[in-house]
C-alpha cells in the first residue's frame, strides 16, 4: 500500500530553494512523496534497480517485496527463505536479485517470474551482505562465518572463499569495473581484494579499530565510504590509505546502517541513523544539509535512485515502512 | 582494473599450470578479446566456444561452420568475430546474437584471418598458395596484395599494431611492408640464415604495445625487430634483429609464437612436444620453460592481453598457465611489511611503556588540509592498460562480457509458498520487455534468422586442390599423420575434394 503525502509534510523544511537557486545547489529539499507498507517485520535493506524502475526491499519477515519506484505499488513478493533476510542486491540489467539470509544461504531470483533460480549454499553461519559484479556473472557474499565467498551466477558454484576477517562481515561491494572487492567487518578492518585471484591487496584500519558496519566504493571506484559503530562515516582514498572526509552528527552505535552517494543532483552522502532520521551531508564540505524526519524507528537503510533525485529509506520493527523522498536538487 | 594495486610478487610471466578449459568439442585455435575477459576457441566440429575467463565457464557457443574452425579474430570493440574454416569459408559473426553477418568463399584453404586493428570493416585473409587478400566487409570487395616473387605464393601476412602497414613474408625470406590504404611498398628486407641462405617465413606476430614484432622462420630462429627500424631502412634494407631467439640444445622448431600483453616477454610453443619457452625480449634470455603432458602436440598459444596468463591448445584441450598465487602478507595490515630475511629487532626505549612518553605531538595540520580537498566521486578514469597511446578514451560501447543465464535444473520446491491471503501481485511492468534482448535464449520465439550474404572470392592462379594443413597432406583422402584435433574419420577431407 502506498499513501500519498502533500509535498511539505513530514520533512524538516530547508531554506526556500527559490532564493538559493544559484549555479550550485546548496542544500536539497527532500520531502516525503510516498510511504510504502507491506512488510510485517523489521526491514533490513532497500535497493533501487539500476534501470530506476523498481525498489526491492528485504525484511525479517523472510520476504522480498518489489515495488514500483515511481508509484510505490507493490509489484511482486518473493517467497522462499525460511529465516530473516539481511540484504538484497540487483543485477546490472535489473532482471535478477540476490538475497542473503540467516538460513545460511543466498538465493538468486528472476524478477519477472518471481521464481528462485538458484540457492547458493556453503556459508556456515548467517549470510549478511551480498552484491553482484557489474557484468553480473559473479556474486560476492559476506557472512557471520568471517568469510567472503565469490559465486558464479551461471552454475551457482562457489568459486572462491576468502578468509577475509576475524569477525562477522558487515558489507561487501564490487567496484565499477568488477576488478576489486571491498569487505568491511566488525574486526574494524576494511580489506580490498582482487576479484579475479582472491588476493588481498590492501587493508585499511582506523585508530581504535571501531567495528566497520558498512563499506562501499564510490561510483568511480576511486574512493571507499566506510561507516563505523562510533557514529562516523569516512571517505577514504584507498590507494594511499588516507581518510579524506569525515561525516558525523548522526547516531550509529548498534546497527549496520546502509549509506549511499547521491550524485544525481548535488553531491551528497546519505545515511540512516538510530535517532529515526535520514541524514544528508554535503560531500565536499561535510556539513549536514538536511535531516529527514518521519520514521518511528531506527532508519536501517537509505539508498539513492540512479537517475532521479529520490531517496528510499526503511526502518526497523516499530515502523516497518519504506519512505520515498524527492527533492529538486 | 587497478593495476597499480596489483603489485606482482612473482615475475610477469606464468610459472605453472592452472587448470584446463574442457568442452565437448576438440579445440584447434584460440584467441583472447582485447581485454582478456573472453576467450574464443575454434573447434574441430565447426563450433566457436566463447569462454568467460573470469568464471572459467562457457558463455556462448556459436555453431559456426560444418568444418573445423582454423582461425579466429576478435574485432576491436568485442562485438564481432571473424572465423575461417577448413572448407575455405570466412565468416563474420555477431557475438551477442550468434548470427552470421557475412560469408566469403575462397578457392583455397585459409591460413589466417585478422581484423584491421583499428577498422573492423577490413579483414586480412591469408589463403594458401595465394597472395594475401584484404576484404572490405561493407561492400564485400577485396584487394589482392602485391607480392615480391610471383612464383612463390606461400605468403603469410599481418597488420602492424595500428593497422597502418601490412607486413608480408614469403618462402624465400622476403618481407614486404605495404601501406594499408594504398598497398604501396614502403620497406622491404630479406631474412637470411647462415651465410646468405634464405629461409621461409612461417608467421609474423606483432606486440600489443610498442612497435616490436617477431618473425618465426623455418630455420627455427625467432627474430625480433623494431618496426620503426624497418621503416627507416626502407626498400631492400638490411635491418638487424634486436634479438634472435632459439633453442640451441634441441633445435626446436616453433609452432606458434606471441608477445606478452606489455610486449616484454615472448612465448613460443614447440612444434615437437608440449612445451612453452618464455624469453625476456629486452635481454633475450630464456626465463622459463613450461612443460605440458608428454606426447601431446601444441596447436596454438595465446598470451592474455593484460595478465600473466597463457592459454595453449594441445590434444583438443585448452590449458591455462598462470602465476603461483602468492599471498601478499603485507596487504593484510596497513603497517605490515614483508621481509626477505630475518632482521634483528631493536626495541625502542618506550616500546613497552603504557603511556608513550617519547612520542611527539601528532601532526594536526596535515590531516585538516587534506580534508578540505575537493573529492570527485563520479568521473571514471580510463584504464591505462586498455588504452592505446593514440586514443584518449576507452570505447564505451565495447562488449566485454556476455550476459549470463543461470542454469535452472529443477524448479525449486517451495514449501513456504505464498500464504492464501497474500496481496495479489500485479504483473510486472513491460518495462521488462526492454530487458528481453539482454536475457539469454529460451525466451519465447525468436525472429527468423536472416540469411547471411555469401560472396565468392575469385583469385587468379590459385590451385583448387589444396588441403588445409590441419587436415593432412595434400592429395590424401585420409591423413597419415596423427595430429591433435583432426576430425574423426576422413569425412572432412573427402567433403573438401567434393566441393572443389
Amino acid at each position: 500500500m502506498a499513501t500519498e503525502h502533500p509535498p511539505a509534510e513530514g520533512a524538516q523544511s530547508a531554506l526556500s530553494s527559490a532564493t538559493q537557486r544559484e549555479e550550485k545547489p546548496q542544500k536539497p529539499n527532500y520531502a516525503v512523496k510516498l510511504t510504502l507498507t507491506g512488510h510485517s517485520a523489521a526491514i533490513s535493506s532497500v535497493k533501487f534497480s539500476p534501470n530506476g524502475e523498481w525498489l526491492a526491499s528485504s525484511a525479517a519477515d523472510t520476504l522480498i517485496i518489489i515495488w514500483g519506484a515511481y508509484d510505490g505499488k507493490c509489484k511482486k513478493t518473493l517467497y522462499g527463505h525460511n529465516l530473516e533476510i539481511s540484504d538484497v542486491a540487483w543485477s546490472s540489467d535489473s532482471s535478477r536479485l540476490v538475497s542473503a539470509s540467516d538460513d545460511k544461504t543466498l538465493k538468486l531470483w528472476d524478477v519477472r517470474s518471481g521464481k528462485c533460480l538458484k540457492t547458493l549454499k556453503g556459508h556456515r553461519d548467517f549470510v549478511f551482505c551480498c552484491n553482484f559484479n557489474p557484468p553480473s556473472n559473479l556474486i560476492v557474499s559476506g557472512s557471520f562465518d568471517e568469510s567472503v565467498k565469490i559465486w558464479e551466477v551461471k552454475t551457482g558454484k562457489c568459486l572462491k572463499t576468502l578468509s577475509a576477517h576475524s569477525d562477522p562481515i558487515s558489507a561487501v561491494h564490487f567496484n565499477c569495473n568488477g576488478s576489486l572487492i571491498v569487505s568491511g567487518s566488525y574486526d574494524g578492518l576494511c580489506r580490498i581484494w582482487d576479484a579475479a585471484s582472491g588476493q588481498c591487496l590492501k587493508t585499511l584500519a582506523d585508530d581504535g579499530n571501531p567495528p566497520v558496519s558498512f563499506v562501499k566504493f564510490s561510483p568511480n571506484g576511486k574512493y571507499i565510504l566506510t561507516a563505523t559503530l562510533d557514529s562516523t562515516l569516512k571517505l577514504w582514498d584507498y590507494s594511499r590509505g588516507r581518510c579524506l572526509k569525515t561525516y558525523t552528527g548522526h547516531k550509529n552505535e548498534k546497527y549496520c546502517i546502509f549509506a549511499s552517494f547521491s550524485v544525481t543532483g548535488g553531491k551528497w552522502v546519505v545515511s540512516g541513523s538510530e535517532d529515526n532520521m535520514v541524514y544528508i551531508w554535503n560531500l565536499q564540505t561535510k556539513e549536514i544539509v538536511q535531516k529527514l524526519q518521519g520514521h518511528t524507528d531506527v532508519v536501517i537503510s537509505a539508498t539513492c535512485h540512479p537517475t532521479e533525485n529520490m531517496i528510499a529509506s526503511a526502518a526497523l520493527e516499530n515502523d516497518k515502512t519504506i519512505k520515498l523522498w524527492t527533492s529538486d536538487c | 582494473m587497478n593495476l597499480e594495486l596489483l603489485e606482482s610478487f612473482g615475475q610477469n610471466y606464468p610459472e605453472e599450470a592452472d587448470g584446463t578449459l574442457d568442452c565437448i568439442s576438440m579445440a584447434l585455435t584460440c584467441t583472447f578479446n582485447r581485454w582478456g575477459t573472453l576467450l574464443a576457441v575454434g573447434c574441430n566440429d565447426g563450433r566457436i566456444v566463447i569462454w568467460d575467463f573470469l568464471t572459467r565457464g562457457i558463455a556462448k557457443i556459436i555453431s559456426a561452420h560444418i568444418h573445423p574452425v582454423c582461425s579466429l579474430c576478435w574485432s576491436r570493440d568485442g562485438h564481432k568475430l571473424v572465423s575461417a574454416s577448413t572448407d575455405n569459408i570466412v565468416s563474420q559473426w555477431d557475438v551477442l546474437s550468434g548470427d552470421c553477418d557475412q560469408r566469403f568463399r575462397f578457392p583455397s584453404p585459409i591460413l589466417k584471418v585478422q581484423y584491421h586493428p583499428r577498422d573492423q570493416n577490413k579483414v586480412l585473409v591469408c589463403p594458401m598458395k595465394s597472395a594475401p587478400v584484404m576484404l572490405t566487409l561493407s561492400d564485400s570487395k577485396h584487394v589482392v596484395l602485391p607480392v615480391d616473387d610471383d612464383s612463390d605464393l606461400n605468403v603469410v601476412a599481418s597488420f602492424d599494431r595500428r593497422g597502418e602497414y601490412i607486413y608480408t613474408g614469403n618462402a624465400k625470406g622476403k618481407i614486404l611492408v605495404l601501406k594499408t590504404d594504398s598497398q604501396d611498398l614502403v620497406a622491404s628486407f630479406r631474412v637470411t640464415t647462415g651465410t646468405s641462405n634464405t629461409t621461409a617465413i612461417k608467421s609474423i606476430e606483432f606486440a600489443r604495445k610498442g612497435s616490436c614484432f617477431l618473425i618465426n622462420t623455418a630455420d627455427r630462429i625467432i627474430r625480433v625487430y623494431d618496426g620503426r627500424e624497418i621503416l627507416t631502412c626502407g626498400r631492400d634494407g638490411e635491418p638487424e634483429p634486436m634479438q634472435k631467439l632459439q633453442d640451441l640444445v634441441n633445435r626446436t622448431p616453433w609452432k606458434k609464437c606471441c608477445f606478452s600483453g606489455d610486449g616484454e616477454y615472448i612465448v613460443a610453443g614447440s612444434a615437437r612436444q608440449h612445451a612453452l619457452y618464455i624469453w625476456e625480449k629486452s635481454i633475450g634470455n630464456l626465463v622459463k620453460i613450461l612443460h605440458g603432458t608428454r606426447g601431446e602436440l601444441l596447436l596454438d598459444v595465446a598470451w592474455h592481453p593484460v595478465r600473466p596468463i597463457i592459454a595453449s591448445i594441445s590434444s583438443g584441450v585448452v590449458s591455462i598457465w598462470a602465476q603461483n598465487q602468492v599471498e601478499n602478507w603485507s596487504a593484510f595490515a596497513p603497517d605490515f611489511k614483508e621481509l626477505d630475511e630475518n632482521v634483528e629487532y631493536e626495541e625502542r626505549e618506550s616500546e613497552f611503556d603504557i603511556e608513550d612518553e617519547d612520542k611527539s605531538e601528532p601532526e594536526q595540520t596535515g590531516a585538516d588540509a587534506a580534508e578540505d580537498e575537493e573529492v570527485d566521486v563520479t568521473s571514471v578514469d580510463p584504464i591505462a592498460a586498455f588504452c592505446s597511446s593514440d586514443e584518449e578514451l576507452e570505447d564505451s560501447k565495447a562488449l566485454l562480457y556476455l550476459p549470463i543465464a543461470p542454469e535452472v535444473e529443477d524448479p525449486e520446491e517451495n514449501p513456504y509458498g505464498p500464504p492464501p491471503d497474500a496481496v495479489p501481485t500485479s504483473l510486472m511492468d513491460e518495462g521488462a520487455s526492454s530487458e528481453k534482448k539482454r536475457q539469454s535464449s529460451a525466451d519465447g520465439s525468436q525472429p527468423p534468422k536472416k540469411k547471411p550474404k555469401t560472396t565468392n572470392i575469385e583469385l587468379q592462379g590459385v590451385p583448387n586442390d589444396e588441403v588445409h594443413p590441419l587436415l593432412g597432406v595434400k592429395g590424401d583422402g585420409k591423413s597419415k599423420k596423427k595430429q591433435a584435433g583432426r576430425p574423426k574419420g576422413a569425412k572432412a577431407g573427402g567433403a573438401i575434394s567434393e566441393l572443389l
